[in-house]
């Protein structure tokens, strides 16, 4: 269980995060929404590590973790997948997913061993990629990938580390609508075995596939409940739904 | 005291001319991009032209128009034929070609006036001393050069701050395709800055010509102090030259005069003074006093 | 072409070269070989952080200079017989001075890839340019040891393990011995886990962090390990030409070092061995035409630069992939 608590940030006089407290439970799946530049990518980089907030606490299963770094985070199982995905794009698919699965285990270990012949490293990986249907996509590197598959590759090596939380911002983008099907499947599916937080546009996704809805504006939480509930919110439809139609 | 004041006055006098090479560096790599190695060549193409052009006429005002014109000239020429082909390229390639321009230089001087350091003296008119405090003479050429650097860089300072060209510098260090839309030639921008810059350390080359032995080779060690003042300042900030300018001039001066006098080592930790000065300010300001925190 | 092959054949030529010149009559040429062994050596290690790890050091030099006066100052000590600073005695058996220079290597590779590695791209290359010439003033002002002269060590090389060389070739294939057994390790270590991380952190070094790794560490690591490798160099240098100065720490070396990594294409190692043939090779052959050879040199280099890249293992590469159709092994460092 992922929590935070009256996070706040600011960049000079812009505030991005004001106040942001949120609980990302076990099962569950918590969907973060808002209009752009409201700071949803903020919060999910102070969820992360990579950025360290102002004021504020994260806990995971209760524990503090605010002074723990990203990758620190990353090693207590706090996965990440990124809005513009972020490959090694000199790597096949499977040695991207290696590098993954090669993060969890001690690092000392197997120093002069070749990565390839690793199978402690091999099968893992190949699995997370036939999870995902890109199996036969293995010996491609990641530069040479089509959207959708970097997509999917993003999220293999998410998995791979077979992480407790998921953030994921914006996994959806730029896909088609097939493409997004299958992926909501996926996500849907993982949802019994971790915490999972979506930042996410598509309003058809969020309220599909969301348990929580939170819904931030100008750094603040104006309202969090069941998808029901948001949908009807007052608040929420005039700050953001409204005009929201137009995001995409 | 005495001592004291005059050294101080040296190192002011190194910070110009480190300034005048730091601030094309820092110009060029603020708004091409461009990592240049070969910016010390342009420094020695102003000295030998400025030495040989008043060898020859015996004019010192000839040779310091000679010498910056000479290195102005050589800016636009490698501009065009090799420099607009790296700007796009990264910082390694840019390495490995103007180190290759380097070579080429070097090597060009010794063909054209042989192997021989060649002198450059300081003008006859400025050749005299002023006693700026009582009691302390000090050589007016030298006040000469800290007062014709500050007025080259004041200058500098408006063309950039100041007027329509400098706006587009300006806009061209932020934005490549903006100022492409707004109609501007970006090329000749390009060209332009470079010769400037190559101007300035034309200039330098030529009023610190005095102090130094004019031979191959000489653009270097400057042009790494110049490197020095660049990191320290934080690349591409104008104002960061200035203040690396005047820590590195002056540690460098001072140290050279003061740390022999302290210890037995003091002539080479004085060579090495700033560096390590360098890598403190780093482990503090990663990227430079005035750099940009990626 | 065959990776084998591929990466065997620079070796080859180096080890068959100076046999054929010394059966020709021409033995004066080996030491041209070692050279080439030597820088090949260097290149090779600033290849490993610069191909794998992605860090243009343009400082190498001081690495090879105080390598070289590693085995200077230890063959002074015992030629004067006198006792070093330490109160230890002179060194100048290979056995002692070559891991002795990997060891300074190290150590003063550790603390300037931490100052550098504070910072990344042209600060980068600024800050390992400014670091090696801190280096050489520091070589000019050891007065004792030559100052800005260096040491001519006329009391010749330095031993193997009490026995002296034979001759110029026993001293090349030695370095070669070196040359190899150093491709292999450092071979052997892109592979592994620790190359790896070195290579993901050069495609995407924020992705490495959010999968949970500190690349920090790792670069500095391979930084120190590269210093070592070149100070290494730098000591074979010194027995080679018997001789050691400031001038090996001087920044061209550094620039000759990334030319041989480039001219050889980057992140291949074995590349390396083609560039320093190459570009030593030119050197030798440009000298022949004219005392101002740079003057042709130079301008050579911007053309290679311009319009040559991925030099020439890239080059074989292509020729080797037009004849074949493909068969391309993936991965690899």
């Amino acid at each position: 269980m992922l929590e935070a608590r009256d996070l706040r940030k600011s960049f000079g006089a812009l505030v991005a995060t004001d106040g942001l407290s949120l609980m990302v439970e076990h099962g569950r799946i918590h969907a973060l929404i808002g209009p752009n530049g409201a700071g949803k990518s903020t919060a999910l980089a102070q969820l992360g590590g990579s950025l360290r907030p102002d004021e504020g606490d994260i806990r995971l299963d209760g524990r503090s973790i605010t002074a723990v770094d990203e990758a620190g985070r990353a090693r207590l199982g706090i996965a990440r997948s990124f809005q513009i995905s972020a490959l090694f794009p000199e790597m096949t698919a499977l040695e991207s997913v290696m590098m993954a699965v090669q993060a969890t285990r001690p690092h000392h270990a197997r120093f002069w061993r070749p990565a390839r012949s690793d199978s402690g490293l091999v099968e893992p990986a190949r699995a997370a990629l036939y999870n995902l249907g890109i199996g036969h996509l293995a010996r491609t590197r990641a530069g040479e990938l089509a959207h959708g598959q970097r997509r999917l590759l993003e999220m293999a090596m998410a998995l791979a580390g077979k992480p407790r939380v998921l953030l994921l911002d914006e996994p959806m983008a730029g896909l088609g609508f097939t493409e997004t099907r299958n992926l909501m499947a996926v996500i849907a599916a993982l949802k019994p075995k971790m915490a999972i937080l979506l930042v996410e546009h598509d309003m058809d996704v969020v309220f599909k596939l969301a348990d929580v809805v939170t819904v931030l504006v100008d750094g603040a939480v104006i309202a969090s409940g069941p998808p029901a509930a948001i949908r009807d919110d007052a608040a929420v439809r005039r700050a953001y739904l409204s005009e929201g139609d137009d995001a995409c | 005291m005495l001592l004291f004041l005059e050294q101080l006055l040296n190192g002011v006098q190194l910070s110009v001319t480190l300034l005048l090479m730091a601030s094309g560096l820092t110009l060029v790599f603020g708004i091409m991009n461009l990592l240049n190695l070969a910016h010390g060549s342009l420094f020695m193409v102003g000295a030998y032209v400025a030495a040989w052009t008043t060898g020859v006429s015996g004019s010192w005002l000839l040779g310091l128009v000679a010498g910056a014109a000479a290195a102005f000239v050589t800016g636009i020429v490698i501009e065009l034929v090799v420099m607009r082909r790296l700007y796009a390229r990264d910082h390694l390639d840019q390495v490995l070609a103007t180190f290759g321009l380097i070579l080429f230089f070097n090597e060009l001087v010794r063909l054209l006036w042989g192997i021989r350091p060649m002198r450059l003296d300081v003008p006859e008119a400025l050749g005299g001393f002023v006693e700026i405090v009582p009691g302390a003479p000090y050589p007016l050429y030298r006040l000469a050069v800290i007062a014709a650097g500050a007025a080259v860089m004041l200058a500098l300072a408006w063309l950039v701050q100041g007027t329509r060209v400098g706006m587009r510098i300006r806009a061209g260090s932020v934005d490549r395709e903006m100022i492409g839309a707004l109609g501007v030639d970006i090329g000749r921008l390009y060209t332009l800055v470079f010769a400037l810059g190559a101007l300035l350390a034309g200039l330098a080359g030529v009023l610190a010509g005095p102090f130094l032995a004019i031979q191959s080779g000489m653009g270097e060690p400057i042009l790494i102090l110049a490197f020095v003042v660049v990191v320290i300042g934080g690349i591409g900030s104008l104002k960061g030259a200035v203040a690396g300018s005047l820590l590195v001039g002056i540690t460098d001066t001072l140290g050279r005069v003061y740390l022999p006098k302290i210890t037995d080592a003091g002539p080479a930790l004085s060579s090495m003074l700033i560096f390590l000065v360098m890598a403190v300010v780093l482990a503090v300001f990663p990227t430079g006093l005035y750099g940009r925190k990626s | 072409m065959p990776p084998l092959l591929r990466d065997a054949l620079p070796f080859l030529v180096l080890a068959v070269a100076p046999v054929v010149a010394t059966l020709a009559g021409a033995d004066w040429l080996v030491p041209v070989f070692t050279r080439m062994v030597v820088f090949a050596l260097a290149a090779m290690a600033l290849d490993f952080i610069l191909g794998v790890g992605g860090m243009v050091s343009l400082g190498h030099a001081a690495f090879f200079a105080v390598g070289g006066y590693v085995v200077g100052i230890g063959s002074q000590h015992v030629a004067e017989s006198t006792p070093t600073p330490f109160g230890l005695p002179g060194w100048d058996d290979l056995l002692i001075s070559l891991p002795l220079a990997f060891t300074v290597g190290v150590l003063i590779a550790l603390p300037f890839g931490w100052v550098s590695l504070r910072t990344r791209g042209a600060y980068f290359i600024m800050i390992t340019l400014a670091l090696a010439q801190m280096v050489y003033y520091g070589l000019v002002g050891l007065t004792s040891y030559g100052g800005d002269d260096g040491i001519s060590m006329w009391w010749g090389r330095n031993t193997v393990a009490g026995a002296a060389l034979p001759n110029r070739l026993a001293l090349h294939f030695l370095c070669l011995g070196l040359l190899v057994a150093a491709f292999v390790v450092l071979k052997r270590l892109c592979a592994a886990p620790f190359g790896r991380v070195l290579d993901g952190a050069r495609q995407n070094e924020a992705r490495m962090r959010a999968l949970g790794y500190r690349p920090l560490p790792y670069q500095i690591g391979a930084f120190a390990l590269s210093g070592g490798i070149v100070a290494v160099a730098g000591a074979l240098m010194a027995n080679v030409d018997e001789f050691v100065s400031p001038g090996m720490g001087h920044w061209t070396i550094s620039g000759e070092l990334l030319v041989i990594v480039i001219l050889g294409g980057i992140g291949s190692l074995s590349g390396a061995v083609w560039g320093a043939v190459v570009l030593l090779g030119l050197e030798e052959g440009l000298k022949e035409i004219t005392e101002h050879w740079p003057i042709l040199l130079g301008p050579l280099l911007v053309v290679i630069v311009l319009f040559a890249r991925g030099g020439l293992t890239g080059l074989l590469d292509r020729l080797g992939s037009r004849r074949t159709q493909g068969g391309d092994d993936a991965g690899g460092a």
